[in-house]
């Protein structure tokens, strides 16, 4: 069986900047794989390149068998890869429920009726507990409440890779708790998931493997216990 | 559904009363004035597609007006074409102008935006000066054709045609809101990277909005040579209607398909009254001072102003009991 992501040898520069020095891994179907690493080590950027914002400078990336190196962020987003940003994007003139209702449209492979939209889209609210603000604009929701109605638009495309990209920053414990028991739910439905964090406590707890980026490369790789373990990732965190 | 319905009969019922006033009225500077206010709003609304649905702020709306009343222009002097294949062509041909105006979205955004659409007016200004065959700066005189049968002269004729094309724009510009294009457009309105990382495919939707656009105010100026029998440059490419196609929207709201349509009503109208009782350049003056009012003081226009009112007295009721 052949993995469902396949990173090769990505590179990407800004100007005379390298942000990521051909970066290589797999995902296989249903991982969960966490990628941590100092501010400005690439992380984002690396999203970037496989959600399609950005185009890689060099390698490529290959998506269920196809290339899709070349392919824009709207294309990728309907073969099944989604995104949730680090600082929240919402559509603010939009009310919350048209936020997830572009995603349900646009993301779709086949065109839903208005009563499966309707039904998915209250569904994805209630799970990420915004039903309540169904009809106010996404531009007056609370930090949090931003973060939650990210993670619901990127759920609403019914995906096979989510990446998050610190979904949890700025959350209280209860609250990372919370958020960790969703995530692992869309897991065991069979969603892969690429997941950027901060908070260690979350990321060893959810990760079944995870890397450090430093510098724009990737300086380790395995499970939890090796990489907390293992001497450059403690030295980059530590300083010492 | 019943909105449906509602929408077009009403639709259905302004075009007969358009009809009904060509018998009725005597006057036939009701019409020549009418005419004008109609245009407005065929204007206002297509504008409205690009500037309020997707955000981006077209400031060359006279090209459109100016390519569509050439395009009608030329090709009734070539062939003599009747008015309805007149305006379906001016049309496609200000429609396809929209497309290249919505291919520059690739790399232009906000005031460049803006910069561009005003460039691309001021280059077919000198392109039709320079254009011979239809008089160049000189202008051209046209000779309307056979006043069709059943009205009583061709400016009533050409009031009802306008009356048509008024209903026929705020029909697309309302299914373009109301279907997913125009929640797609809201969108990336919003923010293009987020909408583009959920599967709209921003560009091709601009593309679309900039080319019903085109297309909508193209159809606008079509019939303009005919009102006037007479057609030059410096008219039809008048920074007047690059002005006044933006601020109808903002002045109205440009949130819905009602916005545009009561700003050209309303500024339409004042525009032939002041004129007529005062001056025109009063008219640009005050056209000036309520817009900038609207920009500072509501943004969402009058549609959104009446809104937020009719909510709070709600709101106030509830209180109330």
């Amino acid at each position: 069986m052949s993995a469902l992501l396949q990173v090769d040898k990505v590179s990407k520069n800004f100007g005379g900047f390298a942000a990521l020095t051909e970066v290589s891994f797999e995902l296989a179907q249903g991982e969960r794989f966490g990628i941590i690493g100092p501010n400005g080590s690439g992380k984002t950027t690396l999203m970037n390149c496989i959600g399609g914002a950005l185009y890689g400078d060099g390698g490529s990336i290959r998506f269920n068998g196809a290339d899709i190196t070349r392919v824009p962020a709207w294309r990728r987003a309907r073969l099944g890869i989604a995104r949730s940003f680090q600082v929240p994007r919402p559509f603010a003139s939009l009310t919350v429920l048209d936020n997830v209702n572009v995603a349900i449209e646009y993301a779709a492979s086949h065109p839903h009726r208005a009563k499966q939209m309707r039904d998915l889209a209250a569904a994805i609210l209630k799970r990420m507990h915004l039903a309540a603000k169904v009809g106010v604009p996404a531009g007056s929701l609370t930090q949090v409440e931003l973060r939650k109605l990210e993670l619901a638009r990127a759920l609403a495309t019914q995906p096979r890779v989510l990446i998050l990209d610190e979904v949890m920053a700025g959350l209280s414990a209860a609250e990372v708790d919370e958020m960790l028991e969703i995530i692992m739910d869309i897991n065991t439905q069979g969603v892969t998931i690429i997941m950027i964090e901060h908070i260690m406590r979350a990321i060893m707890r959810f990760s079944s493997r995870v890397i450090c980026l430093d510098a724009g490369t990737i300086v380790a790789e395995g499970v939890p216990e090796t990489i907390v373990a293992d001497e450059s990732v403690r030295r980059i965190y530590l300083g010492a | 559904m019943r909105n449906h319905i509602a929408f077009y009969t009403g639709g259905l019922a302004l075009l007969c009363a358009a009809v009904v006033a060509t018998y009725v009225i005597d006057n036939e500077y009701v019409f020549f004035a009418g005419y004008v206010v109609l245009q407005f709003v065929v204007l206002a609304t297509g504008w409205n597609v690009m500037g309020g649905y997707a955000g981006y702020i077209n400031f060359g709306s006279a090209a459109f007006f100016a390519v569509g009343a050439y395009t009608a222009a030329a090709l009734f002097k070539a062939t003599e074409l009747p008015l309805g294949l007149q305006i379906l062509a001016a049309a496609v041909i200000a429609g396809a102008l929209g497309f290249v105006v919505g291919v520059l979205t690739l790399r232009l955004r906000g005031i460049f935006f803006a910069i561009a659409t005003v460039a691309i007016a001021v280059i077919l200004e000198t392109v039709v000066l320079n254009w011979s065959y239809v008089g160049g700066a000189r202008g051209m005189t046209v000779l309307p054709s056979d006043t069709p049968y059943g009205f009583s002269s061709y400016m009533r004729w050409l009031f009802v045609v306008m009356a048509l094309l008024a209903v026929v724009a705020v029909a697309v510009a309302r299914y373009v809101e109301t279907s997913w294009i125009g929640r797609g457009l809201r969108a990336l309105r919003d923010d293009e990277t987020a909408a583009e990382s959920l599967g709209v495919p921003t560009l091709r939707l601009k593309t679309l909005a900039a080319t019903i656009s085109g297309a909508l105010m193209g159809m606008a100026g079509a019939p303009y040579a005919m009102y006037l029998s007479f057609i030059e440059p410096t008219s039809v490419f008048n920074l007047n209607y690059s002005v006044l196609a933006l601020a109808m929207p903002v002045i109205g709201g440009t949130a819905t398909w009602a916005g545009p349509v009561i700003g050209a009503l309303l500024l339409g109208t004042s525009e032939q009254i002041l004129t007529v009782t005062i001056s025109s350049e009063l008219n640009v003056l005050m056209v000036g001072l309520v817009l900038i009012v609207f920009v500072v003081a509501a943004p969402q226009g009058i549609v959104g102003l009446t809104r937020g009112l009719w909510q709070r007295s709600i709101q106030r009721r509830r209180a109330q009991q």
